[in-house]
Order: C-alpha cells, then structure tokens, then sequence
C-alpha cells in the first residue's frame, strides 16, 4: 500500500471508531429511553394494583364491621333487651307468681343465646380449634363438618412436610380456603372438593379443585368473595392461577413464599 | 491559519477543556466506588495536560510524560472495572481475569518504561486490555446489568480515545512514514475527536451542575 493510501486508511480507521462510538451512545440512549418509559408503566401499574389492593382490604374490613354490627345490633342486642325487659318486670313485682317461672325462663333464654351467638361470632371471627389446636386440626374439622352434610365430599391432603409457622398467614389460608368451598357450595353445585398442599422448596403451593359446573374462563371474577382471595393471596406475596371450563370443575394454583 | 497552528489550538483547547473538566468534577458528589475512581481520574487528567503542556513549553518535549500517563491510565481504569465488577456485577470469578490481565499488561509496560523505552509500544499495550473492558462493559450494559449513565459515557469515550490512540500508537512507525502534512491530518483528525469526546463528558457534567444534580449516579 503506498502512503496515500495508509494515509486514508488510518483515517477512515478512526472514523470507523467515531461512527461505532456514536452508534453505541445513540443505541444505549434509545434503549434506555424505552427501559425508564417501560419501568414508568410498571410502577404507574403496580400503584394502580397497591391502591386496588388496599381499597379491597378496607372494603373487607368495612364488610366485616358491617356483619358483625348487625350481628351484635340484631341478634345479640335483641336478645338481651327482652332479658331487660322480663328483669324490669320481675323488678316492679307485676307478674302474678305463675308467670314469673315464665319470665326467668324467657330471661334465661335470651342470655343462653346471647351467650351462643357471642362464641359464634368469635368463631368465625377466629375458630377457636385454629388458635388452640393449630392449621392442621382447623382443617380437619371443616372437613368434617362438610363430610357430615353428606352432600359433598372434601379431601385434604395436608402437609406432612410444609410447615408454616406464621399465624397471620395461615389464618389467610384458611380464609382463602373457605371462602373457595363457599364459592363451590354456593355456585358449582359440586360433589368432590380436593385441596393439595406441597412445599416446593423456596415456595408452598397450595391446590383447590372441585368437580362442579365450572364457568367460562373468559368471564372476569368480579365478585367479591373472589376479590377477598385475591387480596389474600397478594397479602401473602404470592401468586395464583386458575383453570376452569363450563362443565369441566375448577381448579386453582396458589403460590407463595414461606420464609419460615 | 496552517495545519500546525490548527493542531496547537485544538491541542490548547484540549488541555482548557480537561482543566475545567478536572475544576468542575471536584464539586460534584459521588456515592459508589466505581464512581469515586471516575472522578479522580478525570482530576487526574487535568493535571497530566497542564503538566504535559508545561513540559512541552519548559523542555521542548513531554515524551518522559507518557509512559507514566501509561501506567496511570491503564491502572485508574483497571481499578474502576475491579469496583463495577466486585461491587455491581459481583462476579468474582472475573476478578482474576482482570487481575491477570492488568497486571501483565502493567509488568509490560513497566519492562518497556525501563527497558525497552519505546513510547507507541507502551501506549499500544495501555490500549488492549481497556478496549477489552470497553467492550465487555457494553455486553453488560446490553443485558441491563449495569445502568448508570456516567459509566455508559465514560466507556463509550474511552472505547473511542483509546480506539484512535491503539491506531495511531500501533501504527506510529507507519505514520512517520507519511510526508508531514499527513502526520498533521492524521493528528488533528485524532486531536478533533480527543476533543469531541472531552467536549462530550464537559457538556455531560454542565448538564449535571444546570439541573442541580451534583451526584455522578446516573
């Protein structure tokens, strides 16, 4: 190559340099234009869902309230005005001695009630069978009581090897879990219900299935029982999966993270 | 104005722009290591063209500069990949690449400074392994693991300013060849982009000081 034509090789060399460095710049500036656009759109998403999420926690706590203000007002209060009542008569000494085994009776009644429906609602509020015997007899005994009706029949395959320590989080399992076969009873008219539990190393995988009418995929779940679970389950940091079909049953896959 | 003339004020303004460069960067905060090296090289730089452009007035050259700009250059960026890569990447395993590579390319160059004492050597074996850490920082940057934006400047410009200086320094002997006024060309061609990629980092670190964002992480 004689010295012209080195002498323009060196320089279309460092212009090939110039180019490729401006190519990079150029292609890096795009790129990230796009990554911080897309990353605006998944924080503007995820601030969509937090607000979705804790509307539908206070909603639930709100419904909640609402139940057990009825509950307290309706039946509880009720009751106890008639004991006030019948207490206020054998107070003022109005009732002829052959009514007033009638009215301790009535009196004794309203408070047996009250005192029924009080441990009632802290049932379902807590069951006492989850606080004292833990998860494990608390699913034993919705087994049962669904087994005794005799219409449906539920297998639950629990857990010899998935341990989960925290209360909080499996008193959202088992809220979950009812609120499905709640779904099921009242809408699936199913008679097999099987909920799996396995512990897939880093996460616990829970299963529910029924047998019922099953629904078109397609369809959003609106509704709030399901609104509940899937609040749950973003509560618990996890993730679920449904499959279903007309006629076909339901099936659900929920996953989430056990850091016990 | 003649060609030389030419290259001596693209060569002044060189010098102005790093000092500046050197002036501003020292007021600006840095959090990460990889950062705090950047700046300090940058500072670094200024002083070399002032005391360059000294030498060049006082002794009439300043080729004594070079292989310890060589050495220093290669080491300042040898220790910025060995903090993105202990502290960001996190890959230890590539440590000992690095290690192996700056440091054999820094006995080279210390064999050559006592030795050897040949200038374009020294520079051409300074180039090599910071190409190579440009271009695996640019695989990095494409699988999203690095994403502060002075790291992507700083790498696109030292890919381009030891790009022409491995091809200026590698074919030096060629170019002496060449009749003076393409030496010139080819000088001012490489003085022009040192200048557009100082100019560049210049602007960049303005735009930081305009916006009131005095911190070099992205």
């Amino acid at each position: 190559m004689d010295n012209q034509g080195i002498y323009f090789a060196i320089i279309i060399g460092i212009l090939l340099i110039l180019s490729f460095a401006t190519a990079v710049i150029w292609f890096f500036m795009v790129a990230q234009k796009r990554i911080v656009g897309s990353k605006i759109k998944q924080k503007e998403m995820e601030l969509i869902f937090q607000k979705e999420l804790l509307s539908n926690a206070v909603t639930i706590q709100e419904n909640e309230r609402d139940r057990i203000a009825k509950e307290l007002h309706d039946d509880i209060g009720s009751k106890l005005n008639i004991a006030a009542l019948n207490i206020h008569l054998l107070e003022k000494n109005i009732l002829k001695d052959d009514n007033s085994e009638l009215v301790f009776q009535r009196i004794k009644d309203a408070v047996n009630t009250s005192a029924a429906r009080t441990r009632s609602i802290s049932h379902e509020l807590m069951p006492p069978v989850f606080q004292n015997f833990g998860f494990g007899f608390a699913l034993e005994e919705l087994q049962n009581e669904l087994n005794s009706g005799g219409e449906i029949k539920i297998g639950i395959n629990y857990y010899q090897n998935v341990k989960i320590k925290d209360k909080i989080k499996l008193l959202h399992i088992y809220r979950i879990l009812q609120e499905l076969i709640s779904n099921t009873i009242k809408y699936a008219k199913a008679t097999k219900i099987d909920i799996g539990f396995e512990d897939e190393k880093n996460y616990i995988k829970m299963t529910y299935k029924d047998n019922g009418l099953g629904f078109d995929k397609t369809k959003s779940l609106t509704g709030m029982g399901f609104s509940n679970i899937r609040t749950r389950v973003e509560l618990l940091k996890g993730k679920m999966e449904y499959e279903t079909a007309p006629g076909v049953g339901f099936e659900i896959i929920i996953k989430f993270v056990n850091h016990d | 104005m003649t060609n030389k003339e030419l290259l001596k004020l693209l060569s002044n303004s060189a010098v102005i722009i790093s000092v500046i460069v050197a002036i501003i960067i020292l007021f600006i905060k840095s959090k990460k290591s990889g950062t705090k090296t950047l700046k300090f090289y940058f500072v670094a730089i200024g002083v070399f063209e002032v005391w360059a452009y000294i030498a060049a007035k006082m002794k009439g050259n300043n080729h004594f500069l070079y292989p310890i700009y060589a050495i220093f250059d290669l080491s300042t960026i040898s220790l910025f990949y060995y903090f993105v890569l202990k502290e960001e990447i996190k890959k230890p395993k590539l440590l000992r690449v690095l290690y192996w590579i700056s440091g054999s390319c820094l006995i080279i160059l210390i064999y050559n400074l006592i030795f050897l004492k040949r200038v374009d050597l020294g520079m051409t074996f300074t180039t090599i392994p910071i190409l190579i850490y440009c271009f695996y920082m640019f695989y990095l940057m494409l699988e999203n693991k690095l994403e502060e934006e002075l790291y992507l400047v700083f790498i696109v410009l030292a890919f381009l300013t030891h790009g022409v200086s491995f091809l200026i320094y590698g074919l030096n002997q060629t170019i002496f060849s060449l009749n003076l006024d393409q030496q010139i060309n080819i000088y001012i061609i490489r003085t022009l982009v040192l200048l557009t990629a100082k100019g560049f980092i210049l602007v960049y670190i303005l735009n930081k000081v305009f916006n009131k964002n005095l911190f070099l992480n992205g």
